[in-house]
């Protein structure tokens, strides 16, 4: 089963860094939207250093969902989806590994590169650890969240607005509480409680998505 | 006289058919009985609040249908459920017949608690946790809906949006209490609008019997809607 | 007992938040009508050519 895990997941960052320009793609969109509000609201620092958690972690939000389309739509065009419902592997553990391979790619980038956000919002250095550390909980949990509806959505005319409208709204605990646990440290509170949650929601999310994205697509390839 | 109810008769659209019928011509007027009668107890029974006046009034239909709203998306999720697990059509018409039901009464209960905000709190709209957590579901519902509406394979529709469904009711409770926490934590704009009036007795039976007509409405809606199904299904 | 009637325009005055009470009433009202409008053509509909 790992061998199969691990197979995938390298096949997808293979097939990720031969076309380089989607992962690119994709973060440029995460830094452009997080340029846009500062033009949106005016540049005053203390306006700015308050709304940068929640913009930095709807930018994050927004650039998954804009990444889960092609999740699984090659795979689906070029067949290969076919023959991984027919073939012997456990869909659950190869649907975790594209997940896995997809946020290593799309969701860890963002990851990393928050702290550069955060410096343009005159956040706190002091909060570029909790920030990070909420998007490495928060990111994977959007990324198999949003596989459940990339995989319900497959092959649907429409499907990138549609995908949103099914996935936003399941997002919003994450956002709450990634924004939250920044917010509360920078008000000095601990923000342990909510970061604890996220980590509770990794948790949840590994165990039971997975599933839910094999189901998912077994019906939407019958 | 049998006394096993021989459940999978009733799964086939056609038996169920009829049964649909009988069940919407009892529940509709009843349905229209009861409201009246809550209407009547909301509007000469129950006493004028001391701190909201007779805005307050509203509360006989906000909460209600923000009840119904929560709990039709739960029948909804459990029929997509029985769909799934035992393959029956009929379930999967079931969740489809309620889903347009229970947005109406989600949009209601956002129409309402914003006209009672504004009187008694200053502002049509309150990001308070009930009506956050309203426009939340109502999304949940157009993504059903719109899921269903954009598959073109009836089989292929009902059993994506049960798993959307199911996945949808595992989190409402996820996003009602994070969305309350939320507003915990960015209290002082907002008062909440949930914190009710001191419940005059004559005021929960109110909130209670116009629930109950909401509820037999529901049913009668869902049961006409589900025939509209067979119907339209069986072409 | 609420006598709303002692003042015969008190009823639809409501203490003077008529418009947010009777709007909230009357777009209910509408709605709820409405969707029964909608079902029951949709199902005069479907019982036509169903048989």
């Amino acid at each position: 089963m790992l061998g199969v895990a691990r197979a995938v997941v390298e096949r997808d960052l293979l097939l990720a860094l031969r076309r380089k320009s989607d992962v690119g793609i994709a973060l440029l969109f995460f830094v452009i939207v997080t340029s846009l509000f500062p033009l949106g609201v005016g540049a005053e620092p203390n306006l700015l250093r308050a709304i940068a958690p929640g913009v930095i972690w709807v930018a994050a939000l927004l650039a998954s969902m804009l990444s889960l389309e092609r999740l699984f739509a090659g795979d689906h065009a070029d067949g290969t989806l076919e023959q991984m419902l027919l073939g012997g592997a456990p869909l659950g553990v190869i649907a975790a590994a594209k997940v896995l391979a997809h946020w290593l790619v799309a969701g860890l980038p963002v990851v990393l590169l928050s702290p550069l956000i955060a410096l343009q919002y005159d956040l706190a250095p002091a909060l570029y650890g909790t920030l990070a550390l909420s998007l490495a909980l928060g990111t994977p949990v959007l990324s198999m969240v949003g596989a459940i509806g990339a995989a319900l959505t497959l092959g649907l005319r429409g499907g990138g607005m549609l995908l949103s409208l099914l996935v936003l709204p399941l997002y919003i605990p994450v956002l709450i509480m990634g924004a939250g646990s920044v917010e509360l440290a920078s008000s000095g509170l601990s923000p342990a409680g909510q970061l604890l949650l996220l980590a509770a929601a990794l948790v949840g999310a590994a165990a039971f998505a997975p599933w839910a994205i094999a189901a998912a697509l077994r019906i939407s390839m019958e | 006289m049998t006394t096993a109810i021989k459940w999978f008769w009733y799964a086939s659209p056609q038996t169920f058919f009829p049964l649909a019928g009988k069940i919407a011509g009892w529940c509709a007027p009843a349905a229209a009985v009861l409201a009246a009668i809550g209407l009547y107890i909301g509007f000469f029974v129950a006493p004028t609040d001391a701190q909201q006046g007779e805005a307050y009034r509203i509360i006989f239909i906000h909460v209600p249908a923000a009840w119904m709203s929560m709990f039709l998306y739960v029948v909804m999720a459990f029929w997509a459920a029985v769909g799934l697990a035992f393959n029956t059509r009929l379930s999967g018409m079931m969740a489809s017949a309620l889903a347009p039901t229970g947005a109406l009464f989600t949009f209601i209960a956002l129409w309402t608690g914003a006209l009672w905000g504004k009187p008694t709190w200053g502002t049509y709209w309150v990001w308070d946790a009930r009506l956050t957590s309203e426009l939340i579901l109502l999304f949940l519902y157009f993504g059903f809906m719109g899921l269903k509406a954009s598959i073109e394979d009836e089989r292929r529709a009902d059993r994506a949006g049960a798993v959307l469904a199911l996945v949808g009711v595992v989190n409402v409770p996820i996003i009602y209490f994070s969305v309350q926490w939320w507003n915990t934590l960015h209290q002082g704009a907002s008062v909440s609008l949930t914190r009710a009036p001191s419940m005059a007795a004559t005021m929960l039976a109110g909130m209670l019997v116009m629930a109950l007509a909401f509820w037999l409405y529901s049913i009668a809606a869902a049961m006409v809607r589900v025939r509209c199904l067979i119907l339209e299904r069986a072409r | 007992m609420k006598d709303f009637f002692a003042a015969g325009g008190e009823f639809l005055a409501m203490g003077g938040y008529a418009f947010f009470v009777w709007g909230s009433y009357a777009v209910s009202a509408a709605l709820i009508a409405l969707e029964v409008v909608l079902l029951a053509r949709r199902h005069k509909k479907a019982l036509r050519k169903g048989s």
